[in-house]
This record gives C-alpha cells, structure tokens and sequence, in this order.
C-alpha cells in the first residue's frame, strides 16, 4: 500500500465535509455557529496537514501482509454465524475453529483454549453484568 | 483547620471499622475487574455496581461506591497496559507509554508505576479536597464556555507536537477526529449530521468501539502481522519469571525519585481540571501528559515507553475524579457522568449534595472524603495483590491470546449499547487503525480530538451565544486571553527556535 493513499482519502473526505458543512449545515446561523462550523473547521485544517503530508519526500509503500486480515474475516465469519446461532455461541465457534483450524492446535487442546476465555465472557458478561446477547433465529432471538 | 481535622478524625473511625473495610475491599476487587473489561468504563462500571451497595445501610453503601468508583479508574489502565486496550477513556493515553513498556517486557513496573502514581495523585486530589473543596467549587464556577473552548483548543494545539516525529501527522490525525466527531446530532439546530440515512449514526460514532477498534483489535492485527508463520510460541513480551512477581514489579529508589515530581504536578493540574464542570478525568488525563511532555526532565523519552508517560496521566485521572466531587458535594453540580451517578446513589440515601450540605450534615461529608482515602488504599493494596496474576497474561502465546482479545473486543464493543452496529465500527476503527499506525501516525490523538470535540463545539456555541456573535469574548476573559496566549506561544515557539538554531549556524559558519 503507498503511503500517500492516507493523505488522498483524507483530502476527499474532508472535501465532502467542507460541502456538506458549507452548503448543507451552514456555517453561521442567527449570531452564532451553525451546523456546519465545526466540519468546515475541521476538514479544512485536515486538508491543510494531508497535502502536507502528501508532498513529503519520506512516504514510502509498504506490502502488508495477508495473516494481519485474519481478525477481519474471522469476525465477518462470527457475525454471519450470529444470526442464525446467537452471539455468543458464534464466537464460541469461530474461537475453537481458529484455534484448530489456523493455528493447528490438537483438538483437545484447542477445546480447552477455547473454553477458557469464553467462560470468562459468559461469567462476566452474560451472567453477572446480564448483557441482552442475541440468540440468533434458530434459538428464538 | 482544626475543626476539619476533628471531623476528618471522626469520618475515619467510621470508614476503618472491620465491615466497612471489607465493603471497601469488595468494592475495589470488583471494580478493578469490571473497570479492566473493555466496553464497560468507570460510568457504566459504577451504575452497574451501584445495585450492590442497595441493600447495605448508607455508610456501608458509600464506603463501597467510593471503592468502587476509583478501583474502576485503576481498572481501565490494567487493560490499556497489558493488552492496548483502555478499559476508558482517561486510560487512552496510558496506553501510549504503558504498552510500549509492556511489549519490552517491563509490565510489572508499568502497573506498579500507574498504581503508585494514581493512589499517590488521587491522595493529592482528596487533600485538597479536604482542605479547600468549597474554595475550588467557586474557581470552578468562572470558567464559562470561552475558556473551555480556549484551554481545549489549547490541547488540540499541543497533541499535534507533542505526538510521533511528525507534527503534521498528529495534527492529521487530531483532525481526523474532530471531523469524526461531526457524525451524529449538530449541537446548533439540533438536526442529524453525516449520519448517511443510518438511524445508528444519527447519535454519533459511540466512542467505545472506536476505541476498541483503534487500540485493540488494531494491535490484534499487528500481533499476526508480527508473529504468525514464524512457529514460535512466543508471548506478547518474553519475560522472566521474576519480573512477574511483585518484588520484580517494585520501583527502584531512582525510578520513584522520576515519578514523584511527575505525581505532584499532575496531581494538583488534576485536581483543578477535575473540579470544571464538563471537563473531567479524560482531559486531565491528557493535559497532564503534555504538560510533562513539554516540561519533564525525560519529555523527549515519552512516547516511547517511559515510566513518566503512565505516571502523569494515572496520576492526573486520579487527582481529577477526587476533583470532581468538589462542585458535587458544594454546589450540587456533578463534574461528568460517573460523579451524576454518585448522585443519585447519594440522594437515594435521602442526602442532598450542596452549598448546605457541609454544615447540614458535616458527619455524612467528612465520612465521605475519609472513606476515599481508605478506598484509596485499599485499591492499591488490592491491585497491587493481583500484578502477578494478571501479568501472567503476557505468558500465552500469541497464537492464542490474539483470538482470545478478538473475542473480547466484539463481546466489549456490543455491550456498550447492546448493538451489532458497535461490533461493525470496531471492526472499521481496527482496519483505520491498523493502517495508520502501519504508516507512522499517532492514534490517541484521533481518539483525544473525537472525544473533546462536543465539548468545544458546545463551548464555543455557547460563548458565540453570549457574546452575540463577536470574538471579542475570548479576548475580554483574562482566563481565555491567557489560554491564546499560550497556544500562539505553541505554535509560534517551533518555528522561533528553527529561525534561531539558523541564525546561530549561520553565525558559526561566518565567525
């Protein structure tokens, strides 16, 4: 990834901001800042730094690694799972699943992996804090 | 001063009683634990908590929530320095120096350092406290919104320098949160911006997943980035056994001699922060660590893992919830949200914090602050028991302990509001994260800007309000006009000691 592409999204981000705070919101309304104040406030000083930034002879591209992405996919996989099995379990699984499948840890060994932080979460989180987690469509949530 | 002693002697023989020290005890322990749990924070900590106090009788009851309330703050700097994730958001900036440490294998000192300074820095707020809370109340009560606006936009100034090598990349990155902060209702006319059409964005980003996002499952992805395919069993830091223990978790003669100064000035910057009205533990948490930045013996080592970077913003957040109960106790006026839940919990009692409660019921007052100095040492006698246990964490491979903290950030950002939507920002502010720190930007900035951002947009209607539109009220306020002054002086400063340094080199190469 090239170093510069923060600095370009940031500019097109703040371009919409300053139009939308310009044109939308209004800057000052009846004696005092309006809406759109603090995003044209804002995005204007973001501008100002991120062609600062772009134009800086130390930007440099970098290759990153596809294992660092394994989070992402791991919680789009939980997610999806949640609707039809609840929270919780979800997690329980995409954890063991993980575990095993990823990392290569024995089976049994992987079962204990698992159960541990998900006791934890249970015990704290669901049974003491009493956090409302979904229960998913084939559980009745 | 000798009737204050008197009375503080009586608060004390009611706060020491072996009941009431072990309603202290259970109310440290439990808000150590919840206070760690990310998604949770010292005020939903404390209003989840608060139910155990219902059934004690009241002096039981307000001993533990004082227990209760400051363990929550020692809590949150727990998780921000053994795994980047702050429990709240004063430990934001724990977090910068505390898990650097970490990862050179110095968590033990890292905690022992955020222990000591907080006990040591909240013991500053509580004497104060004691000896001139109604005094402070009344300082206060003058800083109105053009002074709020000027001492915020005076830390903005500062994060941009202080932070990372680059300015510019701070300053980006504090932009990028005050623009991030714009999402949701407009302070003005009270309509919903860049909000998309999603009825989840018309309250704004919840800061809570941002945060988990942002520190912790950020750092999930740069652990495998890391780690993963080398085959190794490795930690997050490789730590000999002893430096697990509490002896190897003590500070040294000279280690304390570094924090001490560095309690005292965050102590009393703390204490004076926390008694605003708005401003609060997170603000001085961050005041507190740029002011040490910019005048500590070893500023320039901050940031990079330096013992002074979890001693000035422990200290300042502990200084600052003892602060708020200043104008709470005085005035009746909570300081933020954690200290308007004390109040409730206090008027079900039948108490009715205010400028008559001092006089009306010395007994329950005095009570009060004793048994914030005995939560106090509780608190450090209970975190300080559990270093080992909770260091030990730093043992499981990262094989492990990366999926383990993955499920912690989803379960921690759905509690928050009990929303997937929350799991979905997480997950966009870990993949934002992410690439800006793989690209050298500083995050806490983000995070700083997003959170002080309503209160400068407030601030500054409000002052706009008043003066009709005009300027001229930051400059009429001495208060607000010092403020300019010293954000002028910011940012002028760098670029008067380059012309300086130039001149000299210039005057070198000719002499």
């Amino acid at each position: 990834m090239r170093a510069r592409a923060i600095p370009v999204l940031i500019i097109l981000m703040s371009a919409y901001w300053f139009y939308e705070g310009w044109f939308d919101y209004g800057v000052w309304f009846a004696g005092a800042p309006g809406g759109g104040f603090m995003p044209v406030f804002s995005s204007v000083l973001a501008a100002i730094f991120a062609v600062v930034m772009l134009f800086r002879p130390d930007a440099v591209a970098k290759t990153l690694p596809m294992s660092a992405f394994i989070p992402v996919v791991m919680v789009a996989f939980a997610l999806t799972l949640s609707l039809a099995v609840g929270l919780l379990p979800a997690l329980t699984v995409m954890l063991f699943a993980w575990v095993w499948l990823l990392e290569r840890y024995p089976i049994a060994k992987s079962l204990f992996i698992t159960a541990c932080p998900m006791l934890v979460v249970y015990g704290v989180f669901k049974f003491w804090l009493q956090v409302p987690f979904p229960n998913g469509m084939l559980f009745g949530g | 001063m000798y009737d204050i002693l008197a009375l503080l002697a009586h608060g004390f023989a009611v706060a020491l009683t072996p009941v009431n020290l072990m309603y202290a005890t259970v109310g440290a322990l439990m808000g150590l634990i919840v206070g760690a749990m990310p998604g949770i924070g010292s005020l939903a900590g404390v209003a989840l908590l608060l139910p155990l106090t219902f059934r004690l009788e009241p002096t039981g009851a307000i001993i533990m929530l004082a227990a209760l309330y400051y363990a929550n703050m020692y809590g949150g700097s727990f998780s921000a320095i053994l795994l980047n994730i702050p429990g709240d958001s004063p430990a934001v900036m724990t977090a910068v120096d505390g898990y650097k440490l970490t990862r050179a294998g110095k968590a033990g000192k890292a905690l022992f350092t955020a222990i000591v300074a907080s006990a040591l820095g909240g013991t500053i707020g509580i004497v104060i406290l004691t000896v001139m809370g109604p005094l402070l109340a009344d300082v206060g009560l003058r800083f109105g919104p053009a002074e709020m606006a000027a001492v915020i936009i005076m830390a903005f100034t500062s994060i941009g320098w202080l932070l990372g090598e680059n300015p510019a990349k701070g300053g980006l990155s504090t932009c990028l949160g005050l623009m991030l902060a714009c999402v949701g209702v407009d302070l003005a006319r009270g309509t919903s911006r860049f909000s998309f059409g999603m009825p989840d964005l018309m309250s704004g980003i919840s800061f809570v997943p941002l945060v988990i996002g942002m520190f912790g499952f950020s750092q999930v992805m740069i652990l495998l980035k890391d780690f993963r395919g080398k085959g190794t069993d490795q930690g997050l830091a490789a730590l000999p056994a002893e430096k697990l223990s509490i002896r190897g978790s003590l500070l040294t003669g000279p280690e304390f001699r570094r924090i001490l100064p560095v309690v005292g000035k965050s102590g009393l910057l703390g204490t004076f922060i926390g008694v605003l009205p708005g401003a609060g533990a997170t603000m001085s948490a961050f005041l507190c660590y740029i002011l040490e930045k910019r005048t500590g013996r070893n500023g320039a080592q901050m940031g990079e893992g330096a013992i002074e970077g979890v001693a000035a913003p422990e200290a300042g957040n502990n200084a600052a919830a003892a602060g708020t109960f200043a104008p709470l106790l005085s005035l009746g006026i909570p300081g933020g949200g954690t200290t308007a839940v004390l109040l409730g919990g206090l008027m079900m009692w039948g108490l009715t914090p205010g400028p008559l409660l001092f006089s009306e019921k010395p007994e329950f007052c005095w009570g009060l602050i004793a048994s914030m100095y005995v939560g106090n040492i509780i608190c450090v006698a209970v975190a300080i028991a559990l270093i080992p246990f909770v260091t030990n964490i730093l043992r499981v491979p990262v094989r492990i302990i990366a999926p383990a903290i993955t499920v912690v950030c989803v379960v921690g950002s759905y509690s928050v509001d009990n929303s997937y939507f929350d799991i979905l920002v997480m997950l966009a502010a870990g993949l934002v994260g992410f690439f800006l720190t793989q690209f050298d930007y500083p995050t806490a900035p983000l995070l700083l800007a997003f959170v002080l951002a309503p209160i400068l947009e407030r601030s500054a209607n409000s002052a706009f309000e008043i003066s009709g539109g005009s300027v001229d009220i930051f400059y009429q306020s001495p208060i607000a006009l010092g403020f300019l002054l010293v954000i002028v002086a910011i940012c002028v400063s760098p670029l008067a000691m380059r012309a300086v340094r130039r001149v000299r080199r210039a005057g070198r190469v000719n002499g």
